[in-house]
């Protein structure tokens, strides 16, 4: 066996030689390295700050449910066995997701669907495919039906006011009942928000409903909420049926609002993602429009129309970008085997290649196009000469500088994109209270306007031209959470931060894929009708 | 330590990019050598690079100044190379060879191989004898410290140096006779 510490020629051999060996690395590693680096810099930026936004918005809707639910709420445990208690016998209470039951205070217990139970001798609730009869005074619950109605409430433009139930009054202002000009028709929606805004029915809110006392004709109460507690009263006299459900409301409304947008590069076949991630720089954007909502009393449907503004910000391609200031006469040739365009200037006396971005007041589309070559040489065409106070190339790519005035005061390029966005948006309603909240996600249709590209110097913006990449059509997800409230009688106000991102790649180029994302807030208002 | 490998050292340490692409100016081309020796091909010598060179640029902090920077920046290139044999399973030591006897005689080769070609020869050896000898013969570690960066016994390390000596020793014998032969003609 070998001996350790003995001394080996062929080891020494082998050290001498490659021990201190260099070798050229690579070219591309250290932008690889460069770019991951930055990279997780910024998803270190991005964690915590997402971790904060997402705190502040968990705090404030826990907080915002809590001073709502606490303060304006009859659903609390004690506050329903008070009432219950003065009902005696004929009382009905329902709970949430349609699933109706029926409370039978002398068993002190709840029914569910599909029962029949009787109250008290001569009073049957039948409770059927969620329908509950109340047989003698005709008292019914269907929940598939939308409306509330209570056939008791006396006259026609005449109001009631309701300062107790069962001997318990409100708390506040007293509630008002009032009818319409029509029999059968109350101008108050039985809703919790249009009765705290009219400052009645201070105990009743959204999903709870009580019939009151002394109510004698026939008039119908409407309401979009599904019924949590019904309270009814022995001295109801004609009361002959009781409709919960589901209305569905319209409404038309504006949102806008900024957003923090930029573009994630994914999946790029022989490019590098992370470096072009890294390369991205987010912008604040805008969206604004119109929107159209059907809201039943959990969903709401949501379509409309908005224009969105999102820019590209390409810092790393400025970097590579060089600004000649010419004040002369060029001639542009193009050299068609080589893709790169020749530009000569009688002052400079001398010619250059380059990467030609933009010559003032020549179309992109004619220094790209290869239809203006001809077969007269390696220079083979002509494009005209004209005298351009600028022209841009890739620096790297200027095989000569004498007496070039080359300006270096490039500080950015940015790739300014306008779409129309068509989304279809479905809502959950999560918490029903003066403030309601939502969570909402769909999908977005876009549709580019256009796509412009400009160079950003220190005293100048240059227009270079539009971009012939960017896809017409493209496709969103979307994910929301709105707060909701009302602050007139028909208008409610919505503040809703939305995350977007695009599904598919707005990039036309198929080794790169491009998803653009923005995170903001829409706020808006809404016209019910 | 030089005034301003220590400048560049403190740069990196406070994130700046400009003072990592320096240092990574400094050091690649040696890094990349190494990495050609513990790796299979270039892709894979690619990713050990861009690796260590992340993994130095997360853990300067704790370099402290002691010892040699450049000893200290082989030793994590060399670990994460390890570490992707092991994450790979490459590794595959053969735990039992017995020493070729007439090993001391390549004392009496004189031949000058480029290193070029001898990066190939190492190249060509098995995966567990090229670990083995890159870390014995070239960095130096002892065969203590190879089991223990390995995983295996002492006695796996000093076997499979053997082996792979006697097939370096080989290859590079008749390269020497090659080009003694073609001296002649």
């Amino acid at each position: 066996m070998i001996q350790e510490g003995k001394r080996n020629y062929l080891d020494d051999y082998f050290r001498d030689k490659l021990f201190d060996y260099e070798s050229s690395a690579p070219d591309d590693t250290w932008l690889k390295i460069d770019s991951r680096m930055k990279k997780k810099k910024s998803i270190i930026i991005w964690t915590v700050t997402g971790s904060i936004a997402a705190s502040i918005l968990i705090l404030i809707s826990i907080g915002v449910g809590y001073y709502f639910g606490s303060k304006h709420s009859l659903r609390s445990e004690s506050n329903y066995t008070e009432v219950t208690s003065k009902i005696k016998e004929k009382s009905i209470h329902t709970k949430e997701n349609n699933q109706k039951v029926a409370f039978n205070r002398s068993s002190n217990s709840y029914l569910g669907s599909n029962q029949t139970k009787t109250i008290n001798s001569d009073k049957n609730i039948n409770v059927n495919n969620n329908q509950l009869a109340y047989n003698n005074n005709k008292l019914v619950e269907n929940s598939k039906s939308e409306m509330i109605s209570v056939n008791s409430i006396s006259g026609q433009n005449t109001s009631k006011q309701i300062t107790s139930i069962n001997g318990i009054k409100p708390q506040g202002k007293p509630c008002t009942l009032s009818s319409g000009a029509n029999p059968g028709e109350l101008t108050h929606a039985f809703s919790s928000t249009e009765a705290e805004r009219e400052g009645g029915l201070n105990k009743i809110e959204s999903r709870q409903a009580c019939l009151l006392n002394k109510i004698q004709k026939n008039k119908p109460i409407v309401s979009n909420k599904k019924i949590d507690l019904l309270a009814v009263n022995d001295e109801i006299q004609t009361s002959n049926s009781i409709n919960t459900g589901s209305k569905k409301i319209w409404a038309l409304g504006g949102n806008a609002g900024p957003f923090y947008s930029a573009w994630k590069v994914d999946n790029s076949k022989g490019l590098y993602p992370d470096y072009y991630n890294s390369v991205e720089k987010p912008n604040v954007a805008y969206t604004g429009g119109l929107n159209v909502n059907m809201e039943t009393s959990r969903w709401r449907f949501e379509s409309g129309v908005y224009y969105s503004r999102s820019d590209q910000n390409l810092d790393e391609a400025a970097k590579n970008l060089t600004v000649i200031n010419n004040n002369d006469m060029v001639t542009i040739y193009r050299s068609d085997n080589e893709g790169d365009i020749f530009i000569s200037s009688p002052i400079t006396n001398d010619a250059f290649i380059g990467r030609v971005w933009k010559v003032e007041g020549v179309p992109k589309s004619n220094l790209d196009d290869p239809a203006r070559t001809n077969s007269n040489g390696y220079n083979s065409v002509y494009y005209g000469s004209k005298n351009v106070s600028y022209i841009i190339v890739s620096s790297n790519n200027i095989q000569s500088k004498n007496n070039i005035n080359v300006d270096n005061t490039i500080k950015s390029m940015v790739q300014k994109n306008n779409f129309i966005q068509l989304p279809i948006i479905a809502g959950y309603k999560i918490i029903d209270r003066k403030i309601d909240v939502f969570i909402s996600s769909g999908v977005c249709a876009n549709i580019l306007l256009s796509s412009k590209a400009y160079i950003n110097l220190k005293n100048d913006i240059i227009s270079v031209g539009q971009s012939q990449t960017i896809r017409t059509f493209s496709y969103s997800g979307i994910l929301g959470f709105a707060f909701e409230m009302p602050i007139a009688k028909k208008i409610n106000f919505r503040f809703e931060p939305r995350l977007s991102y695009s599904i598919s790649s707005i990039d036309k180029n198929s080794n790169i894929n491009v998803h653009p994302y923005a995170f903001g807030a829409f706020s808006g208002v809404s016209f019910l009708f | 330590m030089t005034d301003s490998l220590e400048n560049i050292i403190k740069g990196c340490i406070g994130s700046k990019s400009a003072s990592r692409e320096m240092l990574y100016r400094m050091y690649s081309n040696k890094m990349w050598a190494v990495c050609l020796r513990y790796t299979r091909d270039k892709d894979e010598a690619k990713d050990i690079l861009q690796e260590g060179f992340i993994k130095v640029f997360e853990k300067i902090k704790q370099y402290e100044g002691r010892g040699h920077f450049e000893g200290w920046l082989r030793r994590i290139m060399i670990n994460t190379a390890l570490a992707e044999y092991r994450k790979k399973r490459y590794l595959n030591i053969e735990t039992a060879y017995s020493a070729n006897k007439d090993e001391e005689s390549f004392e009496h080769i004189e031949s000058d191989i480029a290193a070029e070609e001898l990066l190939e020869i190492i190249n060509e050896l098995p995966s567990q004898y090229k670990l083995v000898f890159n870390l014995h013969a070239i960095e130096g570690y002892s065969h203590k410290e190879i089991s223990e960066l390995l995983g295996i016994e002492e006695g796996t390390s000093k076997s499979n140096l053997s082996r792979a000596r006697d097939i370096l020793k080989r290859k590079v014998t008749a390269i020497h006779k090659t080009a003694i032969k073609l001296g002649q003609q």
